[in-house]
């Protein structure tokens, strides 16, 4: 199975009377690995609302595989597209494995509930992101970072040929945010999962996404490979900050 | 509601039994339908009058299945187990699975583990429904349904159908919104039920016995209406589960996997109102089944619904026709008085015991 395509044509988007997002043209092929960057309020997580349907565009498409995202049957779009929030808030008291299961919501039976290859799809959901030892925890006991690895596995549990996360590596320490990291990266080169990531950290992005999209007000101004995307005046201009302070390709140590 | 960074105390470590009992869902339903077995035959055996429990099983097995068992018990044996306590007990466990649903649902819908079946105003709807009744000159009784029944239902429904809309016009985001809608409508209705009772006169006496909660008049034309209506609504709750097993993580969660919300809060919300109504309408106001027995059964098997819908439902029947059988044993105290003697104290206990905190 290869990732699904995901193209946004002319995309505007209004909160009220402000225009948040204008003319955004944009285009993933299948299993592409594509980080969207910007300031604060430049529009990356309104753009990806837009692509989720969670919010309605003023104009322009948003196309999966060719169909447009409205026209989807929820259930289809669900096991085609997995989204996983910056922080999950855990309502009730459950235990990893009960979070991951709830990834195969969209797959399982409505009535009779989760089948043999929803189970199977769970524990290897658990495998692949290296949690077997958290499986019987309390959601609630993880850390954050520990909790941020439950959610990606519950996403990966959905098995979605497209994966849009916003700022999946927030409040995390270093090496959770490698981890995560590390763990989109596989999921792009070697299952051809379809991932676009909202990020902050200018250098994780870099080193890891070989695409990365830059916003501001609004607008995508940017597209292309990190050396191309961000260049000095790039960051003294969108983030108004000295280009020394992030370290750029150029400037990344060795991993 | 404060996302993720709330600081999370360890727990306590649970009991093995209790481990081993979590991945046994099974047993524990089989456990729990013996459980309602013996309720149900103690249930028809105690009382002011006791009645054998080799007659009990025979009666019931000669008038409900047809045996042919030879009639060794006095007729007026068969009378009180046969009109008196076979609806009661059969009444008691049917507003046990309304109230234990409703409660888990309420929980899950609204995402606040202190929601039970009231939390929307069906309570004071309920109450202000009989209270008008009682107060108005005719009193229309036809085989033990009365006015008061139709009121009480009415004003149970009327109360969510006017929260209902009243919060999805409301700007602030939708649970808060319904939540303290739910609170202002409640809190509207009890005044408007305190002014009745105020004016009530002799009639105060029936209003308080009705609000407490009772049993002692369950009737077969009650169970026939009632248990029909209920039957329905908690159908569509339990055939609802993968949706509420959605909505755990937010409705925005929700509708990524795949979830209609709008469509599943409606449907989950009407059906939850329906068999509230029916309940309260039958048996008035009993307070802590709704809220403890999904929380008890959570605590053992987990938030998944598949496993806490039919758990909660069976332990909700034993349980509150375990708590009829308490309150009429020593005459005739209100059974919503002892689920609440019961429930509180064991709730509290659960919670320190596990240290079940909740982020909200």
């Amino acid at each position: 199975m290869s990732g699904s395509e995901l193209e946004i044509r002319g995309l505007a988007l209004d909160y009220g009377a402000r225009r948040v997002l204008d003319a955004i043209d944009l285009r993933l092929r299948g299993g592409e690995m594509v980080a969207l960057l910007g300031p604060n309020g430049a529009g990356k997580s309104s753009l990806l609302r837009c692509v989720t349907g969670a919010a309605r565009p003023a104009a322009g498409t948003v196309l999966v595989d060719g169909v447009p995202v409205d026209e989807f049957e929820r259930g289809t779009l669900a096991r085609r597209m997995a989204v996983v929030p910056g922080q999950t808030v855990v309502g009730f008291p459950m235990r990893v494995e009960e979070l991951v299961a709830l990834g195969r919501v969209p797959h399982e039976h409505p009535l009779l509930g989760p089948r043999g290859a929803d189970r199977a799809a769970i524990g290897a959901a658990i495998e692949r992101v290296g949690i077997g030892h958290l499986r019987a925890r309390e959601v609630r006991e993880l850390s954050l970072g520990e909790r941020q690895l439950a959610v990606l596995a519950m996403a990966v549990a959905q098995g979605a040929r497209l994966l849009l996360l916003d700022e999946p590596t927030v409040h995390l320490d270093l090496r959770h945010q490698v981890a995560v990291m590390e763990l989109l990266r596989d999921l792009s080169v070697r299952d051809g999962v379809t991932v676009l990531a909202v990020l902050h950290d200018v250098t994780l992005a870099s080193h890891f996404a070989p695409r990365l999209v830059l916003l501001d007000g609004g607008r995508l101004i940017a597209d292309g490979p990190p050396a191309e995307v961000l260049t000095a005046e790039r960051i003294r201009d969108v983030y108004g900050v000295d280009p020394a302070l992030v370290m750029t390709p150029t400037s990344r140590v060795p991993a | 509601m404060n996302a993720g960074v709330a600081a999370t105390r360890p727990a306590v470590a649970r009991p093995a039994w209790l481990e081993s009992m979590r991945h046994r869902p099974l047993v524990l339903g089989l456990a729990g339908l013996g459980l309602v077995g013996i309720v149900f035959v103690a249930g028809i055996t105690l009382g002011n009058v006791p009645v054998a429990v080799s007659d009990t099983i025979a009666i019931l097995a000669h008038r409900l299945l047809g045996w042919p068992v030879e009639v060794t018990w006095a007729a007026s044996a068969e009378t009180i187990v046969m009109e008196l306590r076979l609806p009661r007990v059969l009444m008691a466990m049917t507003v046990g699975v309304a109230l234990a649903l409703a409660g888990a649902t309420f929980q899950g819908l609204l995402r606040n583990p202190l929601a039970d079946p009231y939390v929307l105003g069906t309570a004071s709807g309920a109450a202000l429904g009989a209270a008008i009744a009682l107060m108005l000159p005719i009193q229309v009784a036809l085989l033990g349904f009365g006015l008061l029944h139709l009121f009480a239902f009415g004003g149970a429904l009327a109360a969510v159908a006017v929260v209902y809309r009243l919060s999805r016009l409301g700007a602030l985001n939708s649970l808060t919104s319904v939540l303290l809608t739910g609170y202002a409508v409640g809190s509207l209705l009890a005044a408007g039920l305190a002014m009745t009772m105020y004016l009530a006169g002799s009639n105060l006496r029936q209003i308080f016995f009705y609000l407490l909660g009772s049993f002692s008049l369950a009737s077969w034309p009650q169970v026939a209406i009632g248990v029909p209506i209920i039957a329905l609504g908690c159908a569509v709750i339990l055939s609802r589960a993968r949706s509420l097993n959605g909505l755990l993580l937010g409705e925005e969660t929700a509708a990524h996997l795949g979830i209609d919300v709008r469509r599943e809060r409606l449907l989950l919300l009407g059906a939850a109102s329906l068999v509230t109504a029916a309940a309260v309408a039958m048996s008035g106001l009993i307070g802590f089944v709704g809220l403890v027995v999904p929380h008890l059964v959570r605590l053992v098997v987990g938030p998944n619904a598949r496993l806490l819908l039919p758990l909660a439902a069976i332990y909700g029947a034993a349980f509150l026709a375990l708590a009829d059988l308490a309150a009429r044993m020593p005459g005739e105290l209100p059974v919503g008085v002892v689920t609440a003697v019961v429930g509180a104290p064991f709730f509290l206990y659960l919670l320190r015991r596990f240290r079940a905190g909740y982020e909200l």
